[in-house]
């Protein structure tokens, strides 16, 4: 069962999944780097998301892309939104951008400056 | 943003590598203790992820910011923070999957939660009504067994014993008496019991048809009205009995077996019933009684199940581990603990085993002896209990069928008609109503689920009309005395306790009864007014009739406040206080020669458990048939040896015990009670065990008088007299006694029959066997009007019975309301002990012409004698 708002973690994998099919290694990476490293997933709590993710429609995996380069590469699981998932991230992030307005017309955040 | 973020894993995938370099490893070792600690995953997981997850560790690994051995330090730190919390989640996922699956295939979902819900209110409605301390019977004797391991009266009940010192050791952090602790015991266990009525009425109203909420209104009725049945209560919130573990294995068993064909007939859940109810044998036989409804059962509905050999291979040695809870009496009793009835120690650990695997048919002769209730000597079930030359009778048994009924009565409306004890005022009339809906509530069942029904009657039949059989009863205690007027011929004490489990039974039926009432008349509700709705009936009535219709259950708790009043034990102090009360009575190192159950086990209790007053000897008269007994009193009284204490186990018989002058009672202690006070030198019983056994089997009727000399005591006891080995054990200790150990008596026949009554002076409560008291006769020793000794007594130490029945008798909570009923009428003789040390009192007051005295224990012996009024 889904609940909203979604959970940190999550919505930073869906987020990650945006641009494209990822495997779990690049999703760690990316959310580490877009977070400056303040949101650090470990191996067990990803894949666990992710396998959680996958039982609710929201990601489905797809054949690994990369062409192999010997008969011993490794295939890997690749990752990417389902139209569902698209849609409930796309949700969650409009949620956020108003909440983002109405800091900014508190004048809780800046206005565009980034302060 | 810093180096050592760049030359993380986005760097690599933002440069649009497709993936880390697979293989590349610093090296297998920590590639293999993570794989390894994979497997804390649960096996679906793992299956379907732990290749990724190395993939990803391995990758990990590659990254410059865990190189070296900090780095490792900082990786492993990680990956151990990630481990712990997300392989919690992936088994609570697991969990809740396979949950879920199960609930999508299970045609009746079982309402768990509620059903804990309901257990849960029981449980504080027992806690409510918890005694705070011992009760009489077997009360006091439970409560000590559960503390000092000890072994009650046969069967031993070994299963008891050990969940309850269990428990008591689990809840000693909370610091309650040890008395609340076992009380709460019981409670706890029919708290338990009902939570699975609650699952069983639900089950059955599901397969009756019901929807949701005729299910839960049945099953909390059905809860409602078991749990406050007046045996039912009375029985949970005290633990008189060991009952409540019997009650328990009835109702998970009924559960297991009633959701069996719901499972698809798995013989595991067979072999699941078939061990609690053998293991419930080493509790006592009452939890077996569930057997016979099961195989009923059973054979209704996959009889073939029976049959199988897996289902034997399994169950035998199930049956035998269970078995094996019998051997604790006697590794125990090797042990010598406080409470050891029976004495079931064994000469070898195989004749132990041969005993409990042959359910006392051979083997160890001792264990065999408790196992098998030997020293009951039950008549048979063909012959009248009070005279087994005679065959039982019809008109026995319909007594004791109408004691049954009688018990039946009581249990939903116990307060009307109070003390009547058949059938009384407009009690019956409730019965009736309770009786129809029970009915009522069987009919469903029977109309829908034919093998659920027979299961349902024939356990109800097995614990009512199956126990009166087997049971056989001399005649109830309160009927018949106009055509039986022998003591002899009744039972000593109400029995209604054997039945509780039946009558919880029927309240179950009953309050599936009542909502089925109620859902009928929600229906005709529904019908009256067809103008209302143009849409075509409904099958179940509309919501406004259904709550309409909703007091309509509130007929459940009228038994609650029916009940209440006779069932609650709270402020119940009676039996602790008897028991301080009778111990105080009594000089230090004193004897004191006591009747039965209720001016014992109460003294055990207080002794071994209070630790108070252990330097009394407690001599309980019956148990001196006994080989076993007389050893343990021998033993349990004699010298210390140097360098041994009693105190090194406290919960063994080691040698004598010492008093403990901080808790005597300062106006005892200003009385000069403890002057002059030195340890005994002796055994209060100076016999060897061969001679112990000798009397021990030594019955006779005397052809000539009998002379018993002790110190200057010199009495007569006349030709035809039956000397039972208690006399001759008595006697034994009075000669060995009489002038080095104070000796006293609870009231009692036995004084006269030894010829003691001239020697007998009452001392509060007892009598204190003085050698000449006439040679005292004056300011302290009173004589007693002889017209009325066989009450009273025949002599009165006045000081020490003014001072003990004004200044260190307890007398607290229900006892001093006059209003709290008096619910076991078996025992009011223990008011009127009070009653008659207070009229002894009186009289030896008027005697000596201080009229004010007189009247003011008058006045306390008419409390005493409202108190069972």
């Amino acid at each position: 069962m889904l609940s909203m708002p979604l959970t940190h973690a999550v919505f930073h994998i869906l987020l990650s999944l945006g641009d494209g099919p990822k495997h779990g290694y690049a999703i760690m990476g990316e959310v580490e780097e877009r977070t400056d490293g303040a949101l650090r997933l470990g191996p067990g709590t990803l894949y666990g998301a992710l396998r959680r993710l996958r039982g609710q429609g929201l990601i489905e995996e797809v054949e690994d892309p990369r062409v192999p380069q010997s008969p011993d590469d490794e295939r890997r699981r690749y990752y990417r939104l389902t139209g569902v998932g698209r849609a409930v991230a796309t949700a969650e992030a409009s949620r956020l951008q108003q909440l983002v307005e109405v800091a900014r017309r508190k004048r809780l955040l800046g206005l565009g400056d980034g302060t | 943003m810093s180096d050592r973020r760049r030359s993380g894993p986005g760097s690599s995938a933002r440069r649009g590598r497709p993936g880390p370099p697979a293989g590349r490893t610093r090296g297998p070792i920590g590639t293999g203790i993570y794989s390894a600690l994979l497997r804390l995953y649960p096996t679906s997981f793992r299956e379907e992820l732990s290749a990724e997850m190395l993939v990803v560790f391995r990758c990990l690994r590659t990254e410059p910011r865990y190189g070296g051995a900090a780095g490792s330090v900082r990786l492993w730190w990680r990956i151990l923070g990630d481990l712990v919390p997300s392989a919690a989640r992936a088994w609570f996922d697991c969990f809740r999957a396979a949950r879920t699956a199960r609930r999508a295939a299970d045609p009746y979902p079982p309402p768990y939660g509620e059903a804990v819900l309901a257990g849960g209110v029981v449980w504080l409605l027992y806690v409510a009504t918890l005694a705070p301390s011992i009760g009489f019977w077997d009360s006091g004797e439970y409560v000590t067994v559960a503390h000092v391991l000890g072994i009650p009266h046969p069967p031993g009940s070994a299963l008891f014993v050990i969940l309850a010192r269990a428990w008591e050791v689990a809840l000693s952090p909370l610091g309650l008496p040890v008395a609340v602790v076992v009380n709460l015991f019981g409670a706890t266990s029919s708290a338990a019991a009902h939570a699975f009525w609650f699952l069983v009425a639900d089950r059955v109203l599901a397969g009756a048809g019901g929807d949701r909420s005729l299910r839960r209104a049945g099953a909390w009725a059905a809860v409602i009205l078991s749990a406050t049945a007046f045996t039912v209560w009375s029985q949970s919130n005290l633990n008189e009995k060991v009952y409540a573990i019997s009650f328990i294995t009835v109702a998970l068993g009924s559960w297991l077996v009633v959701r069996w064909p719901d499972g698809g007939y798995d013989p595991r859940r067979l072999l699941l019933i078939g061990y609690l109810l053998v293991l419930s044998t080493t509790n006592h036989l009452m939890g077996v009684l569930a057997a016979p409804a099961i195989v009923v059962f059973v054979l209704m509905t996959r009889p073939r199940a029976l049959v199988s050999p897996r289902l034997w291979a399994g169950a035998v040695p199930l049956a035998a581990i269970a078995l094996s809870a019998h051997l604790f009496l006697p590794i125990r009793a090797e042990l010598d603990p406080l409470v050891l009835e029976g004495a079931p120690a064994c000469e070898s650990m195989g004749a132990a085993v041969a005993s409990v695997y042959t359910l006392g048919a051979g083997g160890c002769e001792a264990l065999s002896a408790v196992l098998t209730r030997e020293q009951y000597g039950k008549p048979s079930l063909l012959a009248d209990p009070t005279n087994p030359s005679l065959p039982r009778s019809p008109a026995l048994f319909a007594s004791q069928l109408l004691n049954y009924l009688q018990y039946f009565d009581w249990q939903w409306a116990r307060s009307i008609s109070g003390h009547d004890p058949v059938l009384g005022g407009a009690r019956p009339l409730v019965t009736l109503v309770m009786i129809l809906l029970g009915f009522v509530g069987f009919r469903r069942a029977w109309r829908h689920d034919r093998a659920l029904a027979a299961y349902l009657v024939v356990l109800f039949a097995t614990l009512s009309l199956g126990l009166v059989v087997y049971l056989n009863f001399r005649y109830g205690w309160s009927i018949g005395w106009d055509r039986f007027p022998l003591v002899e011929q009744h039972e000593v004490r109400e029995r209604d306790y054997f039945f509780f489990i039946g009558f919880s039974l029927w309240g179950v039926l009953a309050g599936i009864g009542l909502a089925l009432g109620r859902e009928r008349l929600a229906g005709w509700i529904s019908k009256r007014k067809p103008l209302a709705s143009t849409s075509p009936p409904s099958p179940v009535p509309e919501r406004g009739p259904r709550l309409l219709t909703l007091p309509v259950l509130g007929l459940a708790l009228i038994p609650l406040a029916l009940n209440g009043p006779w069932a609650s034990r709270s402020d119940d102090w009676t039996a602790r206080d008897w028991a301080y009360n009778v111990l105080m009575s009594v000089e230090p190192y004193g004897i004191l020669v006591t009747n039965g159950d209720n001016d014992s086990f109460p003294l055990w209790y207080l002794q071994k458990v209070e630790r108070l007053r252990e330097d009394v000897t407690v001599v309980l008269t019956p148990y001196l048939n006994t080989g076993w007994y007389p050893r343990q009193i021998r033993d349990l009284t004699r010298p210390c040896p140097p360098g041994v204490a009693a105190a090194d186990d406290p919960t063994r018989i080691i040698c004598q015990r010492p008093l403990d002058p901080q808790r005597f009672p300062a106006r005892l202690v200003a009385a000069g009670i403890l002057d002059d006070v030195r340890p005994p030198e002796d055994s209060i019983l100076p016999l060897g065990d061969d001679e112990i056994e000798r009397i021990a089997s030594a019955v006779f009727v005397s052809r000539d008088d009998l002379r018993l000399q002790a110190g200057r005591i010199d009495t007569i006891i006349p030709a035809g007299t039956t000397i039972l080995p208690q006399d001759s054990f008595i006697t034994a200790i009075l000669r060995a006694n009489v002038g080095r150990r104070p000796i006293h008596f609870m009231p009692s026949s036995i004084l006269d029959k030894l010829g003691l009554t001239p020697h007998a002076v009452r001392q509060g409560l007892t009598y204190r066997l003085e050698e000449a008291p006439w040679e005292d006769a004056g300011d302290a020793i009173v004589p007693l009007a002889p017209e009325f000794a066989a009450a009273l007594g025949t002599w009165i130490d006045l000081p020490r019975t003014d001072t003990l029945l004004e200044e260190v008798y307890l007398r607290r909570g229900r006892v001093t309301d006059p209003n709290a009923p008096w619910a076991d009428p078996a025992n009011v003789t223990i008011p009127m002990h009070y009653v008659y040390a207070h009229w002894a009192a009186a009289q030896a007051w008027g005697m000596k012409g201080d009229e004010w005295r007189a009247a003011r224990h008058v006045d306390r012996a008419e409390m005493w004698r409202r108190v069972v009024e």
